[in-house]
């Protein structure tokens, strides 16, 4: 799962490396508010799950461990 | 000096609530995602700018069956947003509400956008202009430049200055510009970089750094009678070297302002395939 996880904000994002661990992207300024929507769509498409509104905070996004714990939270093995 | 003032319909209008927090937008993203219908908005939280307008009282929301529009009151005129399962929905809600002065609505899209674009034009707003974002990937200032004795950091001092010119010279209506405050604390932060002839202005230019990764460029401004002389040029490559660890540079052009576009293909710059169409509805009447 964390492989497709950075292979889909790779996507988003070429120019960075989000295989590095503790970055927060969000701080860093590696994903912005509008990647964030197009990156919950693509999450849920690829994953077939709909993320609930409440857990769309810049905290469940903002580093690969967040957005894999999410992940497991909506049932995604 | 220009100030935002409310208009009188929005101090009536109690339906009108004014949002108080980060989290308070979230919440209407919650809602509105979890009824499952479908989600559409044009408003991407930008931690540098809309927490001005929570504080200076300008923003606004209302909410509606299937959407929440938020209102965002400039000077003469209301920037509009929406979190909504759909554009129908908006559309619907849209037309319950009424504002006395000029609409103005951002379509931030990855296409042309023509499905949202008509339903705007069937709510009697019209296209004024468009948008293009340019970017750099990779490393640009290179380690050779060097920054011009010329160039300065504003200081409090020249944050009215600044103002001014902003507000003079570039379009309120799609250049989204900052408030007294804004300016202020972006002089604080060391992104405003300028040139000055004596007392006078010859030109300034406003960035941004997300993090480590991303430099922004905001407002890049010469004064007519200093132009042609590299006074842009010196600016430009002194915040480039103040980003220089940067891996991605940025910036959003108005698409008919062809001496910008080449000016920043020059650097590198290219369109990407994300687009702004910023849609006004004239108030009449």
């Amino acid at each position: 799962m964390k492989e497709k996880i950075i292979e889909i904000l790779s996507d988003l994002r070429s120019e960075f490396d989000f295989s590095e661990e503790g970055v927060d992207f969000i701080k860093e300024g590696m994903i912005d508010s509008f990647d964030m929507v197009c990156l919950v769509d693509e999450l849920e498409q690829q994953f077939g799950i709909k993320i609930s509104g409440v857990d769309i905070t810049s905290k469940n996004f903002s580093t690969v461990a967040s957005i894999e714990a999410l992940l497991k939270k909506n049932g995604v093995e | 000096m220009p100030v935002v003032k409310l208009t009188d319909h929005i101090i009536r209008n109690k339906l009108m609530d004014k949002i108080v927090s980060y989290e308070q937008v979230i919440e209407f993203v919650g809602e509105i995602r979890n009824l499952r219908q479908g989600y559409v908005t044009n408003f991407f939280w930008d931690e540098q700018k809309h927490p001005y307008w929570i504080l200076d009282n300008s923003f606004f929301y209302e909410k509606c069956e299937n959407c929440y529009i938020l209102f965002h009151q400039n000077i003469g005129f209301t920037n509009i947003f929406y979190i909504s399962t759909s554009l129908e929905a908006f559309s619907e809600a849209y037309q319950q509400i009424t504002i006395n002065n000029d609409h103005v609505i951002d379509v931030v899209c990855r296409n042309e956008g023509k499905g949202e674009l008509d339903i705007l034009k069937g709510l009697g707003y019209e296209p004024y202009k468009c948008l293009y974002r340019m970017s750099h990937i990779g490393l640009l200032a290179d380690d050779n430049w060097e920054r011009s004795d010329e160039v300065v950091y504003a200081n409090d001092l020249d944050v009215d200055m600044v103002y001014e010119a902003l507000h003079q010279d570039f379009d309120p209506i799609c250049e989204q510009l900052p408030s007294l405050q804004e300016v202020r604390d972006f002089a604080k932060r060391q992104q405003i970089l300028m040139i000055k002839d004596g007392e006078k202005l010859c030109g300034f230019l406003i960035f941004e750094l997300s993090g480590t990764t991303t430099w922004y460029l905001r407002y890049w401004y010469t004064s007519p009678e200093y132009r042609n002389m590299r006074i842009g040029a010196k600016l430009l490559k002194a915040s480039l070297i103040d980003g220089k660890m940067t891996k991605r540079q940025q910036l959003w052009v108005i698409s008919d302002n062809e001496n910008a576009i080449k000016r920043y293909e020059h650097y590198g710059f290219v369109k990407e395939k994300i687009y702004d169409y910023v849609m006004i509805k004239r108030y009449k009447l």
